[in-house]
Order: C-alpha cells, then sequence, then structure tokens
C-alpha cells in the first residue's frame, strides 16, 4: 500500500467515527432531554383538581347569610 | 414531581407542597388538589344589580359566594382582602354544593352568583355547585375576570346562565403591568360566552390617568360592539384607591359621565355607570324609541316597564333573562 491510499484510508475511516458519534450525542441528548422533561413535569389530561379532606385555615359558622355582602361583585 | 395546572393560562408547574399563583391549587404527592372545594370565605344574599347584572331578573335576589384566592393580581383589586390572601390565614365556612343548592330554594333565590374574587380558581366547587344547581331549577351566574383556558370555559358554561366579565382595558401593556396577566384570553372567554348563547354583560373600571383616556374608552367600547354585539350591556365602575394602587384619586362621576357617552356614540344600547351615584347612568332605556323601562336607584328597582321583555311602546325586544 502506498502512503497515498494509506492516507486516503485513514481519512475514509476517521470522517465515518466523527459522523456516526455526532449522530449518537444528536440523539443520546434528544432522549435524555425527553426523560427530563416526562420526568420533570407530568402533564394534565385531566384537568379536576382533586379535594382535600378538612379547609388548611380556620373554620367559621355560618353567619347571617341575609345580610348583604361587604365585598364588591 | 412538578404538576402543571392547565386551568388558567397562567399555566403554573407547581412543586410538590407548594401551590399555583391562586394559592389555592396545590401539588400535594404529585396530586393536583384544591384545598377551598365546599369552603367559601364569604356567602350571602344580594340583589342581583350588585354583580353588576342589569339584564338578569331585576329586583331578584342571589345567593352570591366566593372562596380566598384569585389568579390575577390586580394592583387596584377591591376585593383583595380575600383574594390576595391565604387559605391558611382566612376563616371559611363548610359548605358543599348540596347545602348551597338548599340555601337557594330555603331563602328563594332564584339564581346563585359565584363572584367577589374568581370563580375559575375555585373551578370544581363551581362546577359542581352549578351542575347540582340547574338540576334543582336555580339559575348559575359567574362574576370573573375571565382570565381561563378554552377547554374547562366551555365545560363550565354549559351550567352557567349570565356571566358579568371584567374587561380592564383593551392593552396588553395595561393587563401585563396592573393584573399580572394577559388580555387575549380574557376577550376569547368573552367571545365563547356570547357564542354559547348565555347573557352577558361587561364590567370596566374605570382608572383615573391608566384606562380613562377618551381614545382607550373608544376602543374598548367598540370591541365589545364589534365582538359581542351593540345590545351587550356595559357598566363604567367607578374605582377607589385600594390595595397598591392608593395613590391614585376615585373615578369621578364626570369621566364616568364621559365615559358613559363616548360608548353610547360608538354604538352601544345599553350603558351604564356603577360605584358611584348617578341617576341616569342606572336606568335601561329602549334603544328604539328612548323610553325608560327600568328605572334604578343604587340596587333598588324604582319601576319595570317592561312586558315580556320588550317595550310597551315600541316593542322592541330588550337583550336579558327576564322571567
Amino acid at each position: 500500500m502506498t502512503r497515498r491510499k494509506f492516507v486516503r484510508k485513514l481519512i475514509k475511516v476517521c470522517s465515518v467515527v466523527i459522523a456516526g458519534t455526532s449522530a449518537l450525542a444528536v440523539t443520546g441528548r434528544r432522549l435524555w432531554n425527553n426523560s427530563r422533561i416526562t420526568k420533570k413535569v407530568k402533564s394534565r389530561k385531566c384537568l379536576r383538581a382533586i379535594g382535600v379532606r378538612g379547609y388548611p385555615g380556620p373554620l367559621k359558622p355560618l353567619q347571617d347569610i341575609c345580610e348583604q355582602g361587604k365585598w364588591s361583585g | 414531581m412538578k404538576i402543571q395546572c392547565e386551568l388558567c393560562p397562567k399555566l403554573c408547574l407547581i412543586q410538590p407542597g407548594q401551590s399555583g399563583e391562586c394559592r389555592v391549587r396545590i401539588n400535594i404527592d404529585g396530586v393536583l388538589r384544591t384545598v377551598v372545594y365546599g369552603y367559601p370565605c364569604s356567602i350571602n344574599i344580594d340583589p342581583v344589580e350588585k354583580k353588576p347584572l342589569f339584564h338578569f331578573l331585576p329586583g331578584s335576589g342571589i345567593l352570591s359566594i366566593a372562596t380566598v384566592g384569585c389568579n390575577l393580581h390586580c394592583r387596584n383589586c377591591q376585593n383583595w382582602e380575600i383574594s390576595q390572601a391565604n387559605p391558611e390565614d382566612t376563616p371559611a365556612a363548610f359548605c358543599p354544593p348540596e347545602k348551597l343548592v338548599e340555601l337557594s330554594k330555603k331563602y328563594q333565590c332564584p339564581s346563585l352568583a359565584y363572584t367577589y374574587t374568581d370563580p375559575i380558581i375555585y373551578y370544581e366547587y363551581t362546577y359542581d355547585s352549578a351542575k347540582l344547581a340547574k338540576e334543582a331549577g336555580i339559575r348559575n351566574v359567574l362574576v370573573t375576570a375571565g382570565y381561563v383556558n378554552e377547554q374547562p370555559w366551555k365545560k363550565l358554561l354549559e351550567y352557567v346562565d349570565a356571566v358579568n366579565i371584567d374587561l380592564k382595558a383593551i392593552s396588553e401593556d395595561f393587563y401585563r403591568r396592573v393584573c399580572s396577566g394577559t388580555l387575549r384570553p380574557v376577550q376569547n372567554a368573552l367571545i365563547l360566552a356570547k357564542a354559547s348563547g348565555i347573557l352577558v354583560e361587561v364590567t370596566n373600571l374605570v382608572i383615573p390617568t391608566l384606562n380613562d383616556k377618551p381614545e382607550q374608552i373608544r376602543q374598548l367600547a367598540s370591541w365589545v360592539k364589534i365582538n359581542l354585539g351593540s345590545e351587550t350591556p356595559l357598566h363604567f365602575s367607578g374605582f377607589y384607591p385600594r390595595y397598591k394602587m392608593r395613590n391614585l384619586p376615585p373615578t369621578s362621576l364626570e369621566a364616568l359621565e364621559t365615559a358613559r357617552g363616548i360608548a353610547i356614540s360608538e354604538g352601544l344600547d345599553y350603558v351604564y355607570i356603577g360605584n358611584v351615584a348617578s341617576r341616569q347612568g342606572q336606568n335601561t332605556y329602549c334603544p328604539g324609541c328612548k323610553r325608560l323601562l327600568i328605572e334604578r336607584s343604587g340596587y333598588t328597582i324604582l319601576q319595570n316597564q317592561l312586558r315580556n321583555g320588550c317595550c310597551p311602546d315600541c316593542g322592541k325586544e330588550i337583550y336579558g333573562v327576564w322571567k
């Protein structure tokens, strides 16, 4: 094998290795990101929130509801 | 695990143990939960005119409820003590949907209003109560800023008879700076409500120097006319210095009357003034023959001349739910 042929072969092999590694890196990154997103954010199919048992604040009895509300609206 | 709440356009990403911007929708162990279901912090019987709804069962009482919290943070909020408060600090009564229906019947209220804060943030409570009320022959009213996503809004509208939506200004910049929200979803909610066939009334709080310029009023009235129709009642409401906007003066009666004049000249049939005593600005006139149809003083009906929802003189049908 001449020196020229050897250099050509070497360049060919190197190109294939570089192209393959890049493709793998891009695909890997995309998959990694996707898995991170699904782990991080659970997209809600149903909008309904579930009630909790009890109220976190103080409870009061129903006051005289016939009195007009003091709030606007 | 974080959860995304898809109820309103804020699309809050909620960390475990934390709540969304509304303070009442919480991520507990990866499950979205509402802590105010069945726990109104305010429950009263109001005149329907207070909502304000001027074209919906005039003179009737309406059982009105609210829970704590809101998805907007308007710097001028008139009810900030409950809308910007935490449930942990705000007393509430236990009143599940069945009890609301029972109270409406007991006090002979033909309708139920989800109001004061914003019914969107206590969506599940509103939805279940509205459904139950409708089945019992009680009508449902929403008083809201309309900051909601399309899917849940459409679902809720199936059980709603009337809405009053606050249209704060036709300006994305105003919504961003003053309310920490955006305009487009509100416009969308208004259009969807009108398209669904229910009664729609619009309120605009006129704030001195922020949204009271004639051009801004004209733009708002014109948007209402083009997108919702000239028959849509528009209420110009007076501002009072509250919450984080105590540096501005209250809206003058002159400013509200000017706004009313502009909206009428833009072609709207029913334009009202609220929060400030105004004789003419509270009455309903026939858009056909200009006859006085409903005379009001504050929240009191002094006279109602409507006959089967029509003007007794020219016979014009008046937009509204009258019986």
